[in-house]
């Protein structure tokens, strides 16, 4: 075996990947070769370095991907530790869209129309300054999954 | 497929997919449980950072998980899903519009080796040297020693994560090395 036929090699076997005739077939000739040795301890050594994934990566991402796929949430439990951000898009989206309806008309009943469809809401839903003006939009960053959810039931009723 | 994070799996891969898509949740988690410490390496090697490492790892494994009906089977499902968290990673970057962090030395610490035919071969702070040697390298070549090393893909894999031909992943893996070796006699 020469050098130019084991390079591609020596990764698998510095990381113990290969079979056990291969293997030694490479540490035959490494035991001979003092570049493909040195090669070879370069690779172990990156291999037995590499990180692993941080402790609870793993039982985070299943579980939203289990939430994803069933699309109801298990109670009580934090679905993301990072908020999507579709969700503070359309949320922003359906307050903007609330303030400016209220800022044009003023029925008892306003209607709605977002992207999220058609959203009937009676006056006394919406949020509204002392002064008449319609309040800003909440800073949503700073909101609780629990308040977010809480804010978006209230408007879609 | 070998099994790099969990041992072997009790389900074969397609078997694993065809449960995915129908929501499984043991499915699921086994998946996950199974490409997890490759996904965060990558976004490691792109980011440089552990915590934007882990929200591009959790994002991407996210969107491969939705998006599976899209995954045809052309290349394995591991170096399809590492491409994708290494799109989710230079959107980041991009995102972000912030340099790469640079690692800490204490990043790749001693302690948290994980052994290797290596050990006992090379000094333990050797060891820990070399990978952080390795965070200095240009992307390309940082991912394909990486991806080659690490995760044990051919180099037609290499090519398809990080977009470029298996001759080029070739090249880019044999430069980092030759660089590696040339800054460990420095």
């Amino acid at each position: 075996m020469t050098c130019e036929e084991l390079a591609d090699r020596l990764p698998d076997w510095a990381a113990g990947r290969l079979g056990d005739a291969e293997s030694a077939l490479v540490a035959a000739h490494v035991a001979v070769c003092d570049d493909c040795s040195a090669q070879g301890s370069v690779l172990g050594a990156l291999f037995a370095a590499r990180p692993e994934a941080p402790v609870g990566l793993a039982e985070r991402i299943a579980r939203v991907a289990c939430a994803q796929a069933h699309a109801v949430p298990e109670a009580g439990t934090n679905r993301s530790w990072r908020r999507p951000a579709w969700v503070l898009s359309a949320a922003a989206v359906l307050v903007l869209a609330v303030g400016t309806t209220v800022l044009l008309r003023a029925p008892q009943m306003i209607e709605v129309v977002s992207v999220l469809g058609e959203v009937p809401l009676e006056e006394s839903q919406v949020w509204i300054a002392d002064d008449g003006a319609v309040a800003g939009a909440p800073v949503l960053d700073d909101l609780s999954d629990e308040a977010l959810a809480t804010l978006l039931e209230e408007l879609g009723e | 497929m070998k099994p790099s994070d969990a041992g072997e799996a009790a389900f074969s891969e397609s078997e694993l997919l065809s449960g995915a898509r129908e929501g499984n949740p043991e499915a699921l988690e086994e998946l996950v449980a199974l490409h997890q410490s490759s996904a965060f390496r990558v976004a490691l090697g792109i980011l440089g950072g552990e915590a934007d490492a882990k929200d591009a790892a959790q994002d991407g494994i996210l969107r491969a998980l939705k998006g599976l009906a899209g995954f045809r089977g052309d290349a394995s499902f591991r170096t399809w899903l590492l491409a994708i968290v290494a799109n989710e990673a230079r959107s980041m970057l991009r995102r972000t519009a912030r340099r790469r962090e640079a690692p800490r030395d204490d990043d790749f610490a001693a302690d948290s080796l994980t052994g290797g035919v290596a050990e006992g071969v090379v000094l333990r702070a050797e060891v820990a040297r070399v990978r952080a040697l390795l965070a200095r390298l240009p992307e390309k070549q940082r991912l394909a020693v990486q991806l080659r090393v690490d995760e044990g893909l051919s180099f037609r894999e290499v090519g398809d994560v990080i977009g470029s031909s298996e001759g080029a992943a070739r090249v880019n893996y044999h430069h980092g090395i030759r660089r590696l070796r040339e800054w460990l006699k420095e």
